[in-house]
């Protein structure tokens, strides 16, 4: 198919969607510091206590169950399959 | 046609319900109700940096539960391109109840019983509450296995559920 001419319109009116997507991007980058505290104090001290905070331990502690059904699945897996 | 071959479904069952289970217990009690989180009983959250630490953690608890979701779905994603997998809803079902009570079993003993790290309802008759836990996870286990057992004849295979019939020549 041949080339379709643009529109000068077209380059003034943004696709549909585009416009409340802005609005919401510039919301949350603005509210995203002040809800998440990236970096205020308390944020930066509970950041830092979870590594220095036995984070290995803590990590084993918070997978274990995860792995214990893995395991009984990997044993389920193999119900009824032929060799 | 042999059809035989349930542990693929079993397995991607009980993933599935091991990661949505662990999603209800997140949101439900980690988060709208004022239960616990993944380490109230190390560190309570009783100022915001203490909040913030068990928030971490909570956290990576969504993330693993997601990981069985998204495992989960591979599985059954493999196991439909499978012939010899009965397509049973019982079965299946049976494996996502059964995952969850399993979750919650393996949980409840594991966190709150010997590693203590969180409780159910930390506080004044916390033992109650994770009895309470451990029996509700149990009774899934029976309702889930009694489903597994009712479908363990059942032999449709991937892509016939709903199928259109082609009327019979008379």
């Amino acid at each position: 198919l041949p080339p379709q001419p643009i529109s000068p319109l077209d380059w003034q009116r943004p696709p549909p969607g585009i416009a409340p997507g802005a609005v919401l991007v510039a919301v949350l980058t603005c509210s995203a510091p002040a809800l998440a505290c990236p970096s205020c104090a308390p944020g930066l001290q509970a950041r830092a206590e979870v590594w220095s905070d036995g984070f290995l331990r803590n990590l084993a502690t918070a997978a274990l169950p995860f792995v214990v059904v893995g395991a009984v699945c990997a044993r389920l897996q193999k119900v009824g399959r032929r060799p | 046609m042999t059809v035989a071959h349930r542990g693929a479904i079993l397995s991607a069952g009980i993933l599935l319900g091991t990661g949505l289970g662990g999603f209800v217990d997140g949101i439900v009690l980690h988060q709208i109700l004022p239960g616990h989180t993944m380490l109230s009983s190390v560190r309570p959250p009783a100022d915001l940096v203490a909040m913030k630490y068990n928030m971490f953690w909570d956290g990576l608890f969504h993330a693993f539960t997601w990981l069985m979701v998204s495992l989960g779905v591979a599985r059954l994603w493999l196991a439909a391109r499978r012939a010899d997998v009965p397509w049973s809803t019982r079965t299946f079902v049976g494996s996502l109840i059964g995952g969850w009570g399993l979750f919650n079993v393996v949980e409840g003993i594991i966190d709150h019983q010997i590693l203590g790290v969180h409780h159910v309802h930390p506080g004044e008759g916390e033992l109650a509450w994770d009895i309470g836990f451990l029996v509700f996870g149990a009774l899934q286990l029976i309702v889930g296995g009694a489903l597994i057992h009712a479908g363990r004849h059942d032999t449709t295979p991937p892509g016939s559920i709903g199928a259109p019939q082609r009327p019979r020549a008379t």
